[in-house]
């Protein structure tokens, strides 16, 4: 599963999720890309999961991107703990994914499969996704 | 000159309060160039939706606005990332005479053979390319063949695009433009899953600064 090979510091504060991606909303790679439309934190196991969905459809066929890095340590406080005595242990690796942000993208299979793939992929996902498609970003045609 | 045309009208409306406009059905939009100050316009939606569609990034636009015609090309159209309606636009007045730096796109013609038999996967670079040319010499699209691409492995580099006298490309030479790429590369991704799963519950990541850390402990 993803997660940094190095970080600075070994625990983060939660942060916040307001608005919507500004990059990495559009797809750069392939043909099709999978779009997440709610903000939430993507654990480096549903990116497997999803990753694997779409691999398994499409066999050897075609290459997938992953366009997002799990790289904010989640931590969690052991069960049945009482509180204090400082920040629980890194629990999981999430990447923060804000309304807009490309998360997959495929290129070289059909359309038809393209799609299929990133549908399934898409119910591994703890959010609302949408299946786009590349465009020119001046004239907003379709392109490929 | 133009073959395109865009009615706007003068706009005073900026900042923050552009929304109205944007409820109201305008896009506003910015006419700016080396010899003409800065000019604030806003664009009924749908006329402009058909005219960039037309037009691109690459063929000249005229747009009369207050009773003054600018001679443009589109510079840069910003969007709703979810949305991807129109949210602004940036129009680069030219100067007629003088050299120009403009993104022209890349359109792959024909079939490569290695991946009509399936036997690769074909990868695309940029989808256009950074020229320097004459407002003379603007083109709608640059044609790339792919039909040269007859074997796996094969690409073609921007150093292999050739074009009339007096247009420089400006990206780097060695950049990929397109490639037919082995499809094994699931069968790989399986593999590092499997080593990775293996060895995936342990593993923690390096602190870059543990040793200051445990050093402040020791204290």
């Amino acid at each position: 599963m993803l997660m940094p090979k190095r970080v600075k510091y070994r625990k983060q504060f939660r942060g916040r999720r307001k608005g919507t991606e500004l990059r990495g909303a559009a797809v750069q790679f392939g043909e099709y890309g999978l779009q997440a439309l709610e903000p939430i934190w993507l654990s480096s196991r549903q990116i497997e999961a999803a990753r694997r969905a779409m691999v398994r459809y499409i066999k050897r066929r075609g290459k997938i991107w992953i366009r997002v890095f799990p790289d904010k340590p989640v931590s969690k406080k052991a069960a049945e703990t009482r509180m204090g005595s400082g920040k629980g242990s890194v629990e999981y690796w999430a990447a923060v994914i804000k309304p807009g942000r490309v998360l997959f993208e495929m290129g070289g299979v059909d359309e038809q499969d393209a799609l299929e793939a990133l549908r399934l992929a898409a119910f591994k996902l703890p959010c609302k996704c949408k299946i786009i498609r590349r465009i020119d970003p001046i004239s907003g045609q379709e392109v490929g | 000159m133009a073959e395109f045309t865009i009615d706007a009208q003068p706009r005073t409306v900026t900042g923050k309060k552009v929304g109205v406009l944007r409820r109201e059905g305008f896009v506003p939009a910015t006419v700016y160039g080396p010899k003409s100050d800065p000019v604030n316009v806003q664009i009924p939606y749908r006329p402009l939706e058909l005219a960039l569609l037309k037009a691109g990034g690459s063929n000249l636009i005229d747009i009369t606005s207050g009773g003054k015609k600018h001679t443009v090309l589109v510079r840069e159209v910003q969007r709703n990332p979810i949305t991807r309606k129109i949210t602004h636009v940036d129009f680069f007045e030219l100067d007629l005479t003088a050299r120009l730096r403009t993104d022209v796109p890349l359109q792959l013609v024909g079939e490569s053979p290695a991946v009509e038999a399936r036997l690769g996967v074909l990868i695309t670079g940029p989808t256009s390319l950074h020229v320097e040319l004459l407002p003379s010499q603007l083109m709608d699209h640059i044609a790339v063949d792919i039909s040269v691409l007859t074997e796996v492995g094969q690409s073609i580099h921007v150093a292999d695009i050739k074009l009339e006298a007096g247009i420089v490309i400006l990206n780097d030479p060695e950049e990929l433009i397109a490639r037919v790429s082995q499809t094994a590369a699931a069968r790989a991704d399986e593999e590092e899953l499997a080593e990775g799963e293996e060895g995936a519950g342990s593993a923690e990541p390096e602190v870059v600064r543990r040793h200051k850390d445990e050093d402040e402990d020791e204290d």
